[in-house]
């Protein structure tokens, strides 16, 4: 079943020299430059850089709801040319329709592509609520909901879209620590059971590190990738893994290289 | 309890509301009989609220107008069928534009200046082409009350559709909806607030320009009665009839706003 799952959305993606530039007032900014990258299928790629470096833009060349000035973003071989439910990107703010219920929301994507059955769709979107702990909250609206609560609607929701590709950016980003974690938690899980490809950008080093199987560094703008680490920790990860040698071991190896590159745009900027 | 402890401290809001809203029209009513009683200005022309009341609910009106008198009725009915249909045909015509206009960028570019040419023009400046151009009365009057309700249901709606926020329309097409779907399930709801903005607007300058007309070129209707008082100096019936504009004005007012709540029960929350 899984098996099957998986070989029909292997989503390989492959992001090729590719250069974006935005015209402003000033003129134009080169936002990323020179930038290759592969996301593998069944694999966590989770990328940090600093602030402002141009990840989200990644993101939305990745998602194409913009094109790249150069270079190319091909998954499976096919050039990624306009916004499609083969990627499906989870945002910074929620982005789940106010005016649906809760049920609806996450039902949206198979519904209005009609994949599948209505009953069968919203069995499927129930028994996923059930899963990131919102049994009872179907038929509520989204403005009903803790932050939280909406984070976890959202993952339910892009998880029953079964895309090729998982794009998270910043996904946690608001939480308090304690909801944080537990989003962390529903988030590992899912993959886990599910894999498929996932990229999660975040500006937490700790929290990329527990999540993901390998790290890319980004450098400041324009972004390229700086240094790519295999995080070789077991999995099922548990938090006590944060305690681990090995997790500090890769920590300060990453830290290394952010804080390189964090100096570089302080003394550029200065 | 916690249910129990919010309803109470919501009754208590909506007490004091009504106290003061009371207090706030009893406060009114006194100024006006103070003004009256003493002659202050040329107060001493209009006639006090109690004589007001007392016509208005006379069986036998000294000037033919009061709540027992059929004529009155005919007078509202006339102006609700016109406000009705003018309201109605802004609402059926104003809502896709607005929405085209928000949606499409070539109808916005094409169109869009044009509206905002003619939009300014007071319904008062349409008399005379809406009495050259349309055939009867009544249609001229419909055309009087429909054009500043349109244009604000018109603008309303487009900045409804183009305020939406990007988030949504790009989670709609990563989920894989189509442009078809984006409209009807994103768009149109999405902008629904501001729809409702903009109809609550209508039906207020539906009223107003109504009136206008209805004093120009009427044969019955709230603003001829007001009007026809004026020329035979029954200033009783005048305020009768003013009194009357802002109760059904209000009346429609709130059934809009009731319906707009009905439909974005999502909000109230």
């Amino acid at each position: 079943m899984v098996e099957t799952l998986l070989s029909a959305r292997a989503g390989r993606l492959e992001v090729r020299d590719v250069a974006k530039a935005f015209e402003t007032a000033a003129g134009a900014t080169l936002v990323v430059d020179r930038c290759s990258f592969t996301l593998e299928p069944n694999m966590l790629t989770v990328m940090v850089g600093p602030s402002g470096c141009g990840k989200t833009t990644l993101i939305n060349l990745i998602a194409g709801y913009e094109r790249p000035t150069s270079g190319e973003i091909v998954l499976d071989g096919r050039a990624v040319s306009a916004a499609g439910a083969d990627r499906l990107v989870v945002f910074q703010e929620t982005a789940l329709f106010p005016w649906m219920t809760v049920l609806d929301n996450v039902a949206f994507g198979p519904l209005s592509r009609g994949n599948g059955t209505r009953s069968g769709v919203l069995l499927r979107a129930r028994s996923l609520l059930d899963e990131v702990g919102l049994t009872g909250f179907a038929d509520r609206y989204p403005n009903q909901l803790s932050g939280g609560m909406q984070r976890r609607a959202e993952l339910a929701r892009a998880i029953l879209n079964e895309p090729a590709v998982m794009l998270m950016d910043e996904p946690f980003r608001g939480l308090d620590a304690m909801t944080r974690e537990l989003m962390q938690e529903h988030y590992l899980r899912l993959f886990e059971q599910r894999l498929g490809t996932n990229l999660f950008v975040t500006s937490e080093l700790g929290e990329a590190l527990f999540l993901g199987d390998r790290l890319l560094v980004m450098t400041r703008k324009p972004t390229q990738v700086k240094r790519v680490i295999e995080i070789d920790l077991p999995r099922p990860r548990e938090f006590h893994m944060l305690t681990s040698e090995r997790f500090r071991e890769i920590y300060e190896e990453a830290l290394a290289a952010l804080y390189d590159e964090g100096a570089k745009s302080l003394s550029q900027s200065g | 309890m916690v249910d129990a402890t919010l309803r109470r401290a919501r009754g208590r809001i909506a007490w004091s509301q009504l106290v003061l809203g009371a207090a706030g029209f009893a406060a009114f009513v006194a100024a006006w009989w103070l003004l009256v009683h003493f002659a202050v200005w040329r107060f001493s022309k209009l006639p006090d609220p109690f004589s007001v009341l007392r016509e208005w609910t006379s069986r036998k009106p000294e000037y033919g107008i009061s709540l027992f008198a059929p004529t009155y009725y005919q007078d509202i009915w006339a102006s609700t069928v016109r406000v009705t249909i003018a309201f109605l045909l802004a609402t059926a015509l104003g809502v896709p534009l607005g929405i085209l206009l928000g949606w499409n960028r070539i109808a916005r570019e094409f169109l869009f200046p044009l509206i905002e040419l003619i939009r300014p023009i007071p319904p008062l400046a349409w008399v005379p082409l809406a009495i050259l151009m349309l055939s009867g009365q009544q249609e001229a009057m419909i055309f009087l009350t429909w054009i500043a309700a349109f244009f604000a249901t018109v603008l309303n709606t487009m900045l409804g559709v183009t305020s939406i926020d990007e988030s949504y329309l790009r989670a709609a097409y990563c989920l894989g909806s189509r442009r078809w779907d984006v409209l009807w399930n994103v768009v149109v709801p999405g902008s629904l607030p501001f729809i409702f903005t903009g109809l609550q607007i209508g039906m207020g300058v539906a009223w107003f320009s109504l009136v206008a007309g209805e004093m120009i070129a009427g044969e019955a209707g709230l603003g001829y009665l007001i009007l026809n008082s004026y020329m035979e100096l029954q200033t009783t019936t005048i305020v009768i009839g003013m009194v009357t504009l802002g109760l059904v004005g209000f009346l429609s007012s709130a059934l809009v706003r009731w319906t707009g709540r009905r439909l974005m029960t999502w909000q109230s929350h």
